[in-house]
């Protein structure tokens, strides 16, 4: 098992030898195991198809184990244990998962309806969920927004939306699958300057990202994955410094070009943030 | 190389191929909306009022058009219609183009062999084929045709100076369960998403393709598509499902019904009811 946290403090969530599989001859994940503290922010790295987001699926209940467990809160997150509206409730209300396409998310006609969705599913009193939305699109700076069609929103006021729509519930935990991924530059910094700020860093947040230039903002654990394994773990500046992992897990890539005299070499190449930082040369 | 104007023989204007011209009919569905949605914010007459009356008002005047039997309290209506378009800033134009051409052409295809087979006083003969035009056939289809265009205008001035989304939580009103509401408003949500998609796909499409496509070939690609896009809305689907679990979703859906009717609202209840009332008198 891997632990992610150096702090002794209780476990959010404790998975143990999970194995998922999308069918009996693809494995998402094999054997996987981590345990994630509360106030942790762990930024899971890895390439297209590594399982980043079939775990964050697992850790949301969205998807149960083949085999091994996961644990949350000290209890276990089975397809049983969620049968029980207390419980379920519950964990919905501590746990949330903003979606890699937002489109996924926002499924209301409106925007003042996505935000009130989840509150009025856990039940809450009617005018309690009006305030608290007005609440949430002020935070978020989204109230001008809150009449309009999903369908006439840029990207960025669609991850705004979906951001709003799950911190409604001021969850302990949040699940953020590829946060940054098909936003322009100053969306992108949105989303980090609020990761980075969401409650004095006090909270939970676990991030499956391969966008290596917001690791060091949002995160101070890192475990990275390949073909649904864990094949690296620790401080994200002592993860980003490994080259050769980073290039073997395809996190980094070799970057081939011509120089003036005409000879051609190949290094290992990555943006880190604003900096363009070329690792040694292999000519 | 310059080719001379002289000697280059006049270009014929193409005939938009398969793929354009769906890409343009999608292009216009999109259009269409996003007009609709503009419309249902103006400040007019209809816009202002709670959803829950229009719906309620209009389907009352709707009823009493549908059960007149005089032609003269249909036209009465139609009028009334008219007037809250104007008072609405409904252009006369986009109810001609979207209601009363496609109603005429509809209903006057469904009309057409009562003017000749209904008996009755023969007012005239078609020439040439001798068929005969009676009275009470020419009645008939009058009924029919103005039933259905008043019926028409009145459901699309609903739809014209309402927000969608408000049309579909009025039906509440009406008793519609709100499992029904909540997937009719998904459905409204998606569809956008799946007419973006389909219009990336042919435009795709049309970037790498050279000349026109034969019968069998636009057949094979109308079918590969409505495949893709099949296949991308049921992925879809279960990844919405998921999100909306993700949320709390249980298996019933609840909805915040925002609606407050002020004085203005009952009073123009009541002068739609009041209305629809002395229709239903005056067409007995």
């Amino acid at each position: 098992m891997i632990p992610i946290n150096t702090q002794p403090t209780e476990l959010v969530f404790d998975v143990r030898d999970v194995v998922y599989r999308y069918t009996s001859d693809v494995i998402a994940l094999n054997r996987i195991s981590l345990s994630v503290a509360r106030g942790t922010r762990l930024a899971i790295l890895g390439a297209n198809g590594s399982g980043k987001s079939t775990l964050l699926r697992l850790l949301d209940g969205l998807y149960f184990a083949d085999s091994g467990s996961i644990s949350a809160f000290g209890q276990p997150l089975t397809e049983e244990s969620l049968q029980d509206d207390a419980l379920a409730f519950a964990f919905r209300r501590r746990v949330a998962l903003v979606f890699q396409n937002p489109d996924v998310q926002l499924f209301n006609p409106t925007v003042f309806d996505e935000v009130a969705f989840g509150p009025l599913q856990l039940r809450w009193p009617k005018d309690q969920i009006r305030s608290k939305v007005k609440e949430t699109l002020d935070l978020l700076e989204i109230s001008h927004l809150k009449d309009r069609s999903p369908h006439r929103l840029s990207g960025g006021e669609k991850k705004r939306v979906a951001l709003a729509s799950v911190l409604i519930l001021d969850p302990e935990v949040l699940l953020m699958d590829e946060p940054t991924a098909a936003l322009d530059p100053k969306s992108q910094s949105m989303v980090v300057d609020f990761l980075i700020g969401w409650s004095g860093g006090a909270k939970t947040v676990i991030t499956a990202t391969h966008d290596l230039d917001i690791v060091a903002e949002i995160a101070d654990a890192s475990v990275v994955f390949q073909a649904g394994t864990v094949v690296a773990q620790g401080e994200p500046a002592e993860v980003l410094r490994d080259t050769s992992l980073l290039e073997r897990t395809n996190l980094i890539h070799a970057h081939r070009h011509i120089h003036s005299d005409g000879a051609i070499h190949s290094h290992a190449h990555r943006h880190l943030g604003h900096e363009h930082l070329h690792a040694e040369h292999d000519h | 190389m310059a080719i001379s104007s002289q000697t280059a023989a006049p270009r014929r204007k193409r005939r938009a191929s398969f793929v354009e011209r769906t890409i343009a009919g999608l292009a216009e569905a999109m259009e269409r909306a996003l007009y609709a949605e503009e419309l249902a914010k103006a400040n007019g007459l209809l816009q202002q009022l709670d959803p829950r009356v229009k719906v309620v008002g209009l389907l009352a005047l709707l009823v009493a058009a549908a059960l007149a039997r005089n032609i003269l309290v249909i036209l009465g209506v139609f009028a009334l219609a008219l007037a809250l378009a104007l008072l609405s800033r409904v252009p006369l134009r986009t109810l001609a183009t979207r209601v009363w051409l496609g109603a005429l052409l509809f209903t006057g295809t469904l009309a057409l062999p009562a003017i000749f087979i209904t008996p009755g006083q023969v007012l005239a003969r078609v020439p040439l084929l001798g068929w005969p035009i009676s009275a009470q056939g020419l009645s008939a289809a009058a009924y029919l045709i103005t039933r259905v265009e008043t019926a028409a205008t009145l459901s699309m001035l609903l739809i014209l100076c309402t927000p969608w989304t408000h049309v579909l939580k009025a039906l509440r009103v009406l008793r519609v369960p709100v499992v029904f509401v909540v997937i009719l408003g998904m459905t409204y949500r998606y569809i956008f998403l799946m007419l973006q998609t389909a219009q990336d796909m042919f435009e795709s499409r049309q970037s790498r393709m050279v000349g026109t496509l034969d019968a069998a070939d636009r057949r094979r690609l109308a079918g590969a598509s409505v495949g893709v896009l099949l296949s991308k809305s049921i992925q879809l689907s279960g990844d919405v499902y998921l999100a909306m679990m993700s949320r709390g979703y249980r298996g019933e859906v609840y909805t915040l019904d925002d609606f407050t009717l002020r004085g203005r609202d009952w009073a123009a209840l009541a002068g739609f009811l009041g209305t629809a009332a002395l229709a239903f008198w005056l067409g007995q």
